[in-house]
């Protein structure tokens, strides 16, 4: 839609933070990004970021590779550094890398699969990113003051109290995790009321596609998992700045309980991770074999089976804990249960492969690539779900390899898959094939290579977070395989990211619908305009751009469903919500204060990092009150706080604002 | 184009990987550490379960992982796809495929379900027909004390069993977790603070001799050259690591297991409760005592029969006939035990003994090192010929 089609007036309300903090009419520039509001921008945003901390993480994961490719190798990094590295390795990848990832496809992705104009709270969605921006750096500036993060991404306790962890290393991390886990609790919220609330007329829920499902399933997940998570943070904080002993078992604490709060937490995480990839993956492969998804209740009912599965294992990660016979039997069987809906999705991804006509473009090669390997990770989850052999694969390389088959091989191949499958819907502009399948073989061979052989080292002994091992082991020449696989997938990432670039800028036009796509979201151009759907579609079928394209492959079970279609869509037809009228589309104005409040929390958090820093001169603490010493202490992040909840103050204050869009007569039909 | 990338990288990655799998499935794993290649009843009952995982993963991988090939090959679509190409079938599903598949998961879990509950339980109780010996294991960063309370025997980082007798090791650590293991043996468990956590590990003698050639010491071998003619040891050297990360030095936690026979281990233990008997001349051993208590080595470490009385590090009574110094990181040698006095620090980071047993922390609350330990290379090599010679 060209500009001389339609013509934008703005809303004429005004308010008092209108004249402190203008809503901005029409986002233009960095103005126009710093305020959005837009969910396909804040998805664009989410996608940077994540993306330049995938760098960040992968540099992270080279530099252990280097220190590890050989024995008694202490040349490179010392000891103390490699610890800050594989934890900001593991910190980085799940939480700056995977899950952003996913949320940018949430953002960008759903709203338009679901034919809505918006998310539920655009202003909370920016608000999300701003958070997750200020979270991230927060954490990374922990490099600069040289208190980066080192008691491992799962800090079990006590390792991370302050005995154990002096300094700055531990606020860093526990503020930083704690901020990141706002930023995600406060976007699945607002996924969740999307996808219940703003479907388009007709969409159902067994008609929405399988991406938008796993949005659904992964947002019940973080608001269900993360509060386990929030609260050992919090005592975890407590313990560290206030002397509490949650964690100090010389005074009645118990370690123990860090561990089943984490992996409460935990592990429905590893399917926060992994189900929006598969959810991915199901939309790309019947794209691309020119099929409907084989078994579509079945993926969502697994999806759901799974994610509700996730919440019963988490003492599978502590069978070396000392659990006892019973309760590690109980969740042995737990976890294997779960091998059976996660069978159930693969023999339907590959049901959807039989008798299809297959496309070998790179999404297609990555989703191939996502089955096989997540099939490797499965398998060797299943080996760990073997209480009885798993006390030997605990915390050796054998895990390790497990995890980046499905974290790498599985969530990170899904995400490529979608990135290459959805980059023509971002930018208009179709990444290039020749690279595209230059980055796929060599990201394959290179992950196969590093990752494959860490079983053997597992299986022979090699304990993981360790700086360097003896020469006598045995285990020399398989690491520095490991370390040469690393390489030939950092030289993938690097094509990875030149075509990015120069597809972004020069790439070749994508024109409508050109992988000849299934779902809404492809019959609107490519990139959509602002307001996504000129017209709230209508939907009559699952994969309903599909059928409003060959409407001959529609089965007889396909005409029972429509005969069966919602009355109340009609309702909403009727009733003239369906389609733009005289009063135009209207577009909320960008708002300073999503950014605003963020910034004033992640500058309390910092507050709380450094507390003790800045004390004013003199020092007369002695002479002071318990309240007033704290607030001598923690000032800046009282400021901040402060700050950040005036931004929410004056947030809900702000009018409305914005503008309609007006379509000229011919367009208004 | 593809085809092309498809052969110059899948096919060497391809022989690399069949030839990884074939080693981890005959078990010609003959790492010193191999997890596959058992020495104990517990490793055996482990590796047994485990194969079964193993087979059972391994024939669904075949099974499902042709069929995607099968796909891939049999529907993959050469040329252009136009308008007028004819749409493939666009059937959705089949309730009765799916049942079955699920029911097959099912029975597959189910296969490996049973073995391994039965081997939890086997592995969770303490055999009850025989005498167990008792071994309290204390975690430290970053090192492991060992006792024998039934015996009176103290020692560190290194441990005798007798072969073919149960063993239990009550787990118990004074500082951080830390993580019991002893792959030849069988698999770990936490030292956990605030909890009582044990395991039950058993060397198998005939397994032993079968399959651990490579690991056994006896007269005339090198690490045999430091001990006494007379040292009771006569058998097998396994090693075991920390493997719950506990800060800096974690890599280098690590400890050896000893397995001897019945009438060794009895000599081992009488051995470990004598008191420090040096083979120095009487003049040498004197200057080396005294200046093991001058420079405050005493404050922290004990060697009986003299006055160093300190229980903070390893106990040095015997120190130089065991098969290695620093944790098991380094051979048991008079150059490295002085390269370990003068600067443990640059072998094992952050060490208390490098901070000279004293953790001093900034405003900051920064660790802040002392200097290492301040004493001349004369007095070194003293200390060091010294403690080698602590028999």
């Amino acid at each position: 839609m060209s500009s001389e089609e339609m013509h934008i007036e703005p809303a004429p309300e005004k308010g008092f933070f209108d004249n402190i903090f203008p809503r901005q009419v029409e986002p233009k520039g960095l103005i126009g990004w710093l305020t959005t509001i837009d969910h396909k921008r804040i998805g664009i945003l989410y996608a940077v970021t994540a993306l330049f901390w995938f760098l960040v993480g992968g540099l992270e994961a080279l530099m252990i590779r280097i220190q590890l490719h050989t024995s008694d190798f202490r040349g490179f990094v010392s000891a103390e550094t490699y610890n800050s590295l594989f934890t900001m390795h593991g910190t980085t990848m799940i939480f700056l890398v995977v899950m952003p990832l996913a949320v940018a496809f949430f953002n960008y992705v759903m709203p338009l699969q679901i034919g809505a104009r918006d998310v539920a709270f655009p202003r909370m969605n920016a608000f999300s990113y701003w958070m997750f921006l200020f979270a991230s750096i927060l954490l990374n500036m922990s490099w600069f003051f040289g208190e980066a993060p080192h008691m491992s991404w799962v800090g079990y306790a006590p390792i991370t109290s302050t005995e154990y962890t002096p300094g700055m290393a531990g606020e860093f991390w526990v503020i930083g995790l704690q901020l990141l886990g706002v930023a995600s609790i406060v976007g699945s919220l607002n996924f969740i009321t999307t996808i219940i609330n703003m479907r388009a007329p007709g969409m159902t829920f067994m008609r929405m596609p399988v991406f938008t499902w796993m949005t659904l399933i992964t947002g019940f997940l973080i608001i269900l998992a993360f509060p386990a998570i929030t609260i050992c943070l919090a005592e975890l904080m407590f313990d560290r700045l206030f002397g509490t002993n949650f964690f100090e078992a010389s005074n009645g604490g118990l370690p123990i309980l860090w561990q089943h709060l984490f992996w409460v937490f935990g592990h429905p995480e590893v399917y926060i991770l992994i189900l929006p990839p598969m959810g991915m993956v199901s939309e790309i492969l019947p794209v691309f074999s020119r099929r409907p998804l084989y078994g579509y209740p079945l993926i969502v009912g697994s999806g759901m089976a799974i994610g509700l599965m996730g919440f019963t294992v988490w003492s599978h990660h502590m069978f070396t804990s000392g659990l006892g016979n019973i309760a590690t039997a109980a969740f042995a069987l737990t976890t294997m249960a779960i091998a059976v809906p996660t069978g159930v999705k693969i023999f339907n991804w590959i049901g959807t492969l039989y008798k299809g006509q297959l496309i070998m473009a790179t999404p297609m090669l990555f989703s191939l690539g996502f089955i096989y390997q997540f099939m490797m990770g499965g398998f060797s989850g299943l080996m760990h779900a073997n209480a009885v052999h798993d006390l030997q694969q605990h915390d050796s390389y054998f895990i390790v390899a497990h995890f980046h088959y499905v974290l790498i091989g599985g969530a990170l191949f899904g995400t490529f898959a979608g990135l290459y499958y959805w980059f023509p819907k971002i930018t208009g502009r179709i990444l290039d094939e020749k690279k595209g399948k230059f980055v796929f073989w060599f990201l394959f061979a290179g992950f196969n290579l590093t990752f494959f052989p860490m079983h053997w080292l597992g299986l022979n002994g090699m304990p993981r977070r360790i700086y360097t091992y003896s020469p006598n082991m045995g285990w020399d020449t398989i690491n520095f395989v490991c370390t040469i696989g690393a390489f030939l997938m950092a030289v993938a990432v690097v094509v990875f990211f030149y075509d990015l670039f120069a597809t972004a800028k020069n790439g070749k036009v994508a024109g409508f619908d050109p992988w000849d796509a299934r779902t809404i979201e492809w019959s609107i151009p490519n990139p959509p305009p602002v307001y996504n759907f000129k017209d709230t579609p209508h939907v009559k079928y699952l994969d309903d751009f599909w059928y409003s394209k060959y409407p001959e492959s529609l089965t007889h079970d396909d005409e029972d469903e429509e005969d069966a279609s919602h009355p109340s869509a009609h309702a909403v037809e009727d009733a003239g919500h369906g389609h733009h009228d005289e009063h135009g589309i209207h577009m909320p104005g960008g708002s300073w204060f999503p950014m605003f409040s963020a910034l004033g929390f992640c500058i309390g958090g910092l507050g709380i990092v450094l507390h003790g820093f800045f004390i004013p001169e003199p020092d007369v603490s002695a002479s002071m009150s318990t309240i007033s010493l704290l607030v001598r202490e923690y000032w800046l992040a009282i400021v901040g706080g402060t700050l950040g909840v005036a931004g929410i103050f004056a947030w809900a204050m702000e009018p409305i604002g914005g503008y309609n869009i007006h379509f000229k007569e011919e367009d208004n039909k | 184009m593809p085809k092309r990338y498809l052969k110059a990288v899948s096919v060497p990655l391809s022989r690399i990987l069949l030839a990884l799998l074939a080693m981890s499935i005959t078990g010609c794993v003959d790492g010193v550490r191999s997890t596959l290649n058992p020495l104990g009843p517990v490793a055996e009952r482990q590796m047994s379960t485990f194969m079964v995982t193993l087979w059972v993963s391994l024939v669904m991988f075949a099974v499902v992982g042709s069929f995607l090939v099968y796909c891939i090959m049999k529907f993959h679509h050469k040329g252009e796809i136009t308008k007028d190409t004819p749409l493939p079938d666009q059937g959705h599903g089949n309730a009765l495929t799916e049942i079955g598949l699920i029911l097959v998961s099912v029975f597959l879990v189910g296969i490996v379900a049973v073995p391994t509950v039965q081997g939890v339980f086997y592995v969770g109780t303490v055999p009850t027909d025989e005498k167990v010996y008792e071994v309290n294991v204390t975690g430290l960063q970053w090192w492991w004390k060992f006792e024998y309370p039934e015996y009176g025997v103290v020692t560190a980082n290194e441990i005798a069993i007798p072969a073919g007798r149960p063993v239990k090791f009550n787990l118990k650590t004074a500082d951080v977790l830390h993580s019991f293991w002893v792959p030849r043996l069988g698999g770990k468990m936490d030292l956990n603070p605030g909890q009582d956590n044990w395991l039950w590990l058993q060397a198998d003698p005939e397994m032993l001799a079968a399959d651990a050639k490579e690991l056994s010491i006896s007269e005339g071998s090198p690490r045999w050259e430091h001990l006494p003619k007379d040292y009771p040891f006569q058998g097998y050297v396994l090693y075991g690591q920390c493997a719950e990360y506990c800060g800096s030095s974690h890599a280098f936690m690590q400890f050896r297991v000893l397995v001897l026979d019945d009438a060794n281990f009895q000599k081992w233990v009488a051995w470990q409760k004598s008191e420090a008997k040096s083979d120095l001349p009487e003049g040498e051993r004197s200057v080396g005592q005294q200046l093991f208590t001058r420079e405050k080595c005493a404050t922290c470490h004990t060697v009986r029969g003299t006055n160093a009385r300190g229980l903070v590090g390893p106990d040095l009574t015997h120190v130089g006939s065991r098969t290695s110094i620093a944790a098991g990181w380094m051979e048991n040698t008079v150059e490295n035990m002085g390269k370990w006095i003068q600067n443990p620090g640059a072998i094992k980071p952050e060490n208390i003994m490098h901070t000279t047993g004293y953790k001093h922390y900034d405003k900051w609350g920064g660790l802040v090192n002392n200097p290492q330990i301040e004493i001349t290379d004369a007095e070194r090599d003293v200390l060091a010929k010294y403690l080698y010679s602590l028999k």
